[in-house]
């Protein structure tokens, strides 16, 4: 695929919000300033407006040819005001405004009317592969000659998908994390310091460390990259960093980045790599509770 | 009538998430909709009916009334007292 370029990169997490790395005031009032639109919002809309709309701030309106956002369950907290309606009120006199907010798309269609958006609008709901199916549709579109696309990743935890997902057995590994992240993706030549997405790869399934480090040696194959070379943001957990870095001789060091789990975990990883890794070439290894396995290889002139 | 008015004003800002409203920041006679007032609007008219159903037992069967009953929260009131069933 052809190198498709990041300009910014934000994130939102745990209330602070850090455009290209930096801490940056977060005050969401002023990103909307229409309290009646505001007060309907619930915490995960907040989130992915707030980090959507600083992420697009430098950008005209019209030069937004596209917002593509992921999301693993989408608007928990208001799908589950909605339920719990459907069960208190016997299935009649159903309040609408969560039913309206608990849609996957409500994140994207809320910056698009915000921002006065007409373009291209999607939300990909993939599992743990959301962001890498956005990523892919991001990259095409840019590749089709679309200008600037808005990326983003949004997911919340909330108190019975905590309490749901513990009894699962889901957090063995790693407690349950949220966030919400936001790219500028476009084609513009990189300056120096600016970051490329260069290629992408996505697993469903188990994987072995064998297989896994196999895709990987391909991966840098096609694109003209000793394997060897590669500096590896880890998200995934550490007996399958060590034995991949092992199996493919890492000269560096591998950045261990994984430390709670959720759907789009890999758009935080692609955060921390974009502010954290000053290598040429970098890959992101993401794993979701050991079935879903993406690889995103990074470039940086 | 004031009881009525006050818990009618407790209700609105817990359903339609007023969070940045207290009841003492409601006039009881000033427009619901539009400006001049708490600027509701169509979906909010919804959850209004909602409340009416769910705590009060009342459905407005003939909807050219609505905007005469949801003018202000004493026109709803006066409209409660009148025709509560719960």
């Amino acid at each position: 695929m052809k190198p498709i370029t990041i300009t910014k990169s934000c994130q939102l997490k745990a209330d602070v919000l850090t455009v290209n790395g930096c801490e940056e005031p977060f005050d969401f009032k002023e990103l909307v300033a229409d309290a009646s639109l505001r007060r309907r919002m619930s915490r995960i809309v907040k989130m992915g407006v707030a980090c959507g709309l600083k992420c697009a701030e430098d950008l005209p309106s019209d030069s937004i040819d596209g917002i593509v956002t992921a999301t693993g369950l989408g608007c928990l907290g208001d799908t589950e005001k909605f339920m719990e309606s459907i069960v208190v009120n016997n299935e009649r006199l159903l309040n609408p405004t969560p039913f309206i907010q608990s849609t996957f798309n409500t994140i994207g269609g809320q910056i698009a009317l915000l921002r006065g958006i007409h373009s291209y609008n999607v939300t990909y709901v993939h599992r743990g592969l959301s962001f890498e199916s956005a990523l892919i549709d991001a990259a095409m579109q840019v590749a089709e000659g679309r200008r600037n696309i808005l990326l983003g990743a949004v997911d919340e935890i909330t108190a019975s998908s905590a309490d749901i997902q513990r009894r699962l057995g889901m957090t063995r590994d790693y407690e349950l994390g949220e966030g919400a992240n936001f790219f500028v993706l476009n084609a513009a030549t990189p300056g120096s310091n600016q970051t490329t997405v260069v290629d992408i790869d996505t697993r469903s399934g188990k994987l072995t460390d064998d297989e896994l480090s196999k895709l990987i040696i391909e991966m840098a194959k096609r694109n003209g990259i000793n394997a060897s070379d590669l500096c590896v943001v880890a998200n995934c957990n550490a007996a399958t960093t060590d034995s991949v870095a092992n199996r493919l001789s890492l000269k560096n060091k591998p950045l261990p980045f994984k430390t709670c789990e959720y759907h789009t975990l890999s758009a935080q990883a692609l955060d921390f790599a974009i502010n954290n890794s000053t290598a040429n070439n970098t890959l992101i290894i993401s794993d979701y509770q050991g079935i879903n396995h993406s690889l995103i290889l990074l470039g940086r002139i | 009538m004031e009881e009525l008015i006050e818990k009618l004003k407790g209700e609105l800002i817990a359903e339609l998430n007023l969070e940045e409203t207290t009841p003492a920041d409601i006039d009881a006679e000033a427009p619901l909709f539009g400006d001049g007032g708490l600027g509701l609007d169509s979906i909010d008219a919804l959850e209004i009916i909602l409340i009416l159903e769910r705590n009060y037992g009342i459905k407005i069967e003939n909807p050219a009334q609505g905007k005469e009953i949801f003018y202000s929260v004493k026109t709803l009131a006066e409209y409660i007292t009148a025709n509560q069933k719960k």
